[in-house]
């Protein structure tokens, strides 16, 4: 047996051994006429490139195979029949809301005594009708503030024409 | 879906107006010796409102909503609701810009602004009847 082959088993269990060192060790012990103390080296070594060469079973390689491969989107018919019904139902909900807001931005209804009855011209005319009613009250209670303002500007035209007398 | 989902966020979004009082006029809309008006579109303020307190205050009318109550028929009813309706503006922080009284006639004006629109809100009483105008628009 090589001396040097000795030395690096010593050192393997010093654990001073590089990786190289290492894979020296695992390819040339096991074939190596060796003493009877190192047996157990030889052994363990020839262990160590056996599981080295064994190779993954099938089923883990198929499993890996199919994780790493690329995935492709494939147009199958019932998947394009999925697609197309959801892009649809998804329109048709917006063209729903669409329509909604339009009608309501249209709608013009009464209740009377919580029936409903859909007559735009009777909820314009109540809606212009209550609205007068409020301008009129409106004005009769600003009327002392308007005569006021009305007097003020009176006044202002007053003094104005007595002063340019008075420059005179 | 997402973008169904989003674009109904966005035009809820855009319509803010205060709720607590949509759901009195609602109550009450249903209920006997009321009469609810909705009308959509712009009301003919400035033909009706000519004077600058009200009519300025809003510009392009949304939405028109009335609620009338014939206070003869039961003073409490009548009372009750003003106050509700009292209460949610206060809780809302709406701004009383205009108080006329002139006998039993009471007109007060409510607004509150949000981002892209405005509520006013008028308040009218008289010996006959309590009405209510909400005016939801920019």
């Amino acid at each position: 047996m090589n001396t040097d082959i000795e030395k690096l088993i010593d050192k393997y269990y010093k654990g001073e051994t590089s990786l190289d060192e290492e894979k020296l060790l695992r390819d040339t012990l096991p074939s190596e006429e060796i003493k009877d103390e190192h047996t157990y080296d030889q052994l363990l070594f020839k262990t160590f490139q056996e599981e080295k060469e064994e190779q993954a079973p099938s089923s883990t390689k198929v499993f890996f195979q199919t994780i790493n491969k690329p995935h492709k989107f494939i147009f199958s018919h019932k998947r394009m029949l999925y697609l197309t019904s959801g892009i649809t139902a998804c329109l048709i909900f917006v063209i729903g809301i669409i329509f909604y807001q339009l009608e309501q931005k249209n709608a013009a209804y009464v209740m009377i005594n919580g029936v409903r009855i859909n007559d735009k011209k009777l909820a314009v005319e109540l809606v212009n009708e209550n609205l007068y009613r409020v301008s009129t009250m409106i004005d009769r209670g600003l009327e002392p503030l308007n005569k006021a303002e009305r007097m003020e500007k009176k006044l202002d035209s007053i003094l104005k024409i007595s002063n340019e007398s008075f420059q005179k | 879906m997402l973008i169904a989902v989003v674009s109904l966020f966005f035009t809820n979004a855009l319509q803010a107006q205060s709720a607590q009082l949509d759901s009195i006029f609602e109550q009450y809309s249903e209920k006997r010796s009321f009469t609810y008006v909705y009308a959509s579109g712009a009301a003919r303020l400035h033909e009706y409102l000519p004077d600058h307190r009200i009519a300025n205050q809003i510009n392009s009318v949304k939405f028109t909503k009335i609620l009338t109550y014939e206070r003869n028929r039961n003073d409490t009813i009548a009372k009750r609701l003003v106050s509700k309706v009292k209460n949610v503006l206060n809780s809302e922080k709406f701004e009383l810009y205009l108080k006329l009284k002139d006998d039993d006639d009471i007109v007060e004006a409510y607004q509150k602004t949000y981002t892209s629109s405005k509520d006013v809100v008028l308040l009218i009483s008289d010996d006959s009847d309590v009405i209510i105008i909400w005016l939801h628009g920019k």
